[in-house]
C-alpha cells in the first residue's frame, strides 16, 4: 500500500520541482532544497551551500465539519507555512513574474522566492493539488520574521490554506 | 441528531409501491433534509339547522400534501436524474440524461439516529424541481425539491446497497463530489471559466400534484403530472468584457453553451443550444472593483454526460 504524504511533503515535492534552485553550486549536484520542516539553523549554517532553502511546514488543521449524512469523513482547512532562508552575504540570481534575472540577498532573496512559490501555487493548484485533495489554494498572509543566528540568516514567509476531506489521515 | 442522520432512496416499479429491496440506493454526500409537509382542511360548511354549530374544524376533511426538499454534494447523477430524464448509457459509465416527457416515481428515507433509530419514509416521490449549484471555492451541490404521496413513520431504515456499482455507498475518497474548481464555462463558444463565480442549473418540472378522487387512493394526492420542464440557468460572473452583454441585446438564441466538471478521468457536463438571456443585471458601485454581472438563461432542452466508472445504466432499479 502507497504511503499517504501529508499536505506538507505534497507542496514540499511541488515546490521544489517548479521552482529553480538559485543556488547554482548545489544545483549542479541536483541537491534538495525545499523541505517540508523547519531548518536546524545551527547545524547547516556551518555549510553556506545549505541555503537558501524553502520550508513548508503545517500550523494547523481544523474541521469544518462532517462531509454529508452517514459519513465519518470530514471536511477539513489546513494552514501551512511557507518560509524561504538565506544568508544576508550570499547573493544569488532569482527571476520572478518573467522580469530579468535580478542577483538577490537576505531579505530580498526570500521574499523573490516566496512570490516564485505563491505564483507557481495559485496558477497551478487547480491541476497539481487536487489529485491529492487539496483544494482552493488561498495566501493568507506574508510574514517577516526576526533574523536568525545573530543577523546572519534572513527568514520571509506566507501563510496558505487549503481545504480538503480527511487531512492527515 | 442530525450528525447521526441518513438518507437512502429506491425506485418504484408502481407509483407509490414501496421498492422491496432489502437494500436501497446513495444518493451522495447528502448535506439537508427539510421536509415540506402539511395537511391541507377542507372545512365543511353546514346550513343544516339541526347542527347547531358554527364553529370551523368540527366537521371537516384533510387532504394532505408531503415532500421534502433534500441537497448535497454531488458525486454522480443517478439521484438527480429521477427529476429529469432517462439513462441513454452509451458506451459503458457514460450516462447521457435529458429530459424526459415522463419520470421515474421513487420512495425515501430520513434517519433521524439514536439508540431507537426515527425513521420517516415517503412515497410516491416525484422530483418536482432538480437544481444543480456551486460558488467559487465550494462544492458542487444538488437540490431536489420533491413531492410524496405518503409519508409514515417505521421502525427500520434500509441498508445501503453494497455492491451495484450504480446504487452503493461511495466515500469522498471512492467518488469525490465535485467542486468548483474542477469547472469550466462557455457561453457562446467564449470561455468564462476565469471570470464565472456561481452557477445555478434549474430544471422546474411543473408538476401537477392534485388531490385523488381515487378511492384505493383516498384524500392522498394521486401520481404527479410532469408539465412543461423550465430550463434555465442563473449565472454571476466577474464582467470582464462587453460580449456578454452584447448577447443579451442582440436578443437572439444562443448555441455552444456548456457546463462542465472534470474529476481526473471523469467528468459531468450540461451541453445546451438554443439559450436566450433573458435578464442582465449588474450593480456598478464606486466602492467596489470589479463589476459583478447576474445573467439570466431560459434554456430550451439539454444533454447531461456524467463519466465515471459506473458501468450500470442510472435507471436499472433496486431489487
Amino acid at each position: 500500500m502507497t504511503e499517504r504524504r501529508t499536505p506538507q511533503q505534497i507542496i514540499s515535492d511541488l515546490l521544489r520541482v517548479a521552482i529553480t534552485d538559485p543556488n547554482t553550486i548545489r544545483r549542479a549536484l541536483n541537491t534538495e532544497w525545499v523541505y517540508p520542516d523547519i531548518p536546524r539553523l545551527i547545524e547547516l549554517s556551518e555549510d553556506k551551500n545549505n541555503f537558501p532553502r524553502i520550508s513548508v511546514e503545517a500550523i494547523g488543521v481544523s474541521s469544518r465539519g462532517d462531509i454529508g449524512m452517514d459519513s465519518t469523513e470530514t471536511e477539513d482547512t489546513i494552514t501551512l507555512s511557507v518560509d524561504a532562508w538565506a544568508f544576508q552575504d550570499s547573493a544569488w540570481a532569482v527571476t520572478v513574474g518573467g522580469n530579468s534575472p535580478k542577483t538577490l540577498s537576505g531579505n530580498n532573496l526570500c521574499e523573490a522566492l516566496i512570490q516564485q512559490a505563491h505564483i507557481y501555487l495559485r496558477d497551478n493548484w487547480r491541476t497539481a493539488t487536487v489529485p491529492y485533495f487539496l483544494f482552493d489554494y488561498t495566501k493568507t498572509g506574508t510574514m517577516p520574521y526576526e533574523d536568525e543566528l545573530e543577523g546572519t540568516i534572513k527568514r520571509y514567509g506566507m501563510s496558505i490554506s487549503f481545504v480538503g476531506v480527511n487531512i492527515g489521515d | 441528531m442530525g450528525r447521526r442522520s441518513g438518507f437512502n432512496y429506491a425506485v418504484e416499479s408502481a407509483f407509490g409501491t414501496v421498492n422491496a429491496a432489502t437494500t436501497w440506493s446513495w444518493a451522495g454526500q447528502v448535506e439537508k433534509v427539510s421536509d415540506d409537509d402539511k395537511q391541507n382542511v377542507q372545512d365543511i360548511s353546514c346550513m343544516d339547522g339541526t347542527v347547531d354549530v358554527r364553529t370551523a374544524h368540527e366537521f371537516y376533511a384533510m387532504t394532505p400534501e408531503f415532500g421534502a426538499t433534500v441537497e448535497g454534494k454531488l458525486q454522480h447523477m443517478r439521484f438527480p436524474a429521477l427529476g429529469i430524464g432517462a439513462d441513454a448509457m452509451s458506451p459503458a459509465g457514460t450516462h447521457i440524461i435529458t429530459p424526459g416527457n415522463t419520470l421515474k416515481s421513487f420512495s425515501m428515507q430520513l434517519k433521524l439516529g439514536h439508540t431507537t433509530p426515527y425513521v420517516r419514509q415517503w412515497t410516491g416521490c416525484m422530483a418536482k424541481t432538480v437544481e444543480l449549484n456551486v460558488s467559487k471555492g465550494d462544492w458542487l451541490r444538488f437540490s431536489m425539491g420533491i413531492s410524496a404521496q405518503k409519508l409514515t413513520r417505521i421502525a427500520a431504515f434500509k441498508s445501503y446497497q453494497a455492491s451495484a456499482d450504480s446504487l452503493k455507498k461511495y466515500t469522498t475518497t471512492q467518488m469525490r463530489p465535485y467542486r468548483g474548481s474542477d469547472m469550466t464555462t462557455e457561453i457562446n463558444g467564449i470561455d468564462i471559466s476565469s471570470f464565472l463565480t456561481q452557477l445555478r442549473f434549474t430544471i422546474d418540472n411543473d408538476l401537477l400534484v392534485d388531490a385523488s378522487m381515487d378511492a384505493a387512493v383516498g384524500n392522498y394526492t394521486s401520481e404527479p403530472i410532469p408539465q412543461v420542464a423550465k430550463l434555465s440557468a442563473a449565472v454571476t460572473v466577474k464582467m470582464k468584457s462587453y460580449d456578454l452583454e452584447d448577447l443579451f441585446l442582440a436578443g437572439t438564441a444562443i448555441d455552444d453553451n456548456l457546463f462542465k466538471w472534470t474529476r481526473g478521468t471523469d467528468s459531468l457536463s450540461i451541453g445546451f443550444d438554443g439559450a436566450l438571456i433573458s435578464k442582465n443585471g449588474n450593480a456598478v458601485d464606486i466602492g467596489g472593483g470589479v463589476v459583478i454581472q447576474e445573467l439570466a438563461l431560459d434554456i430550451p432542452t439539454c444533454t447531461i454526460t456524467d463519466v465515471n466508472e459506473i458501468d450500470t445504466d442510472y435507471d436499472t432499479v433496486e431489487a
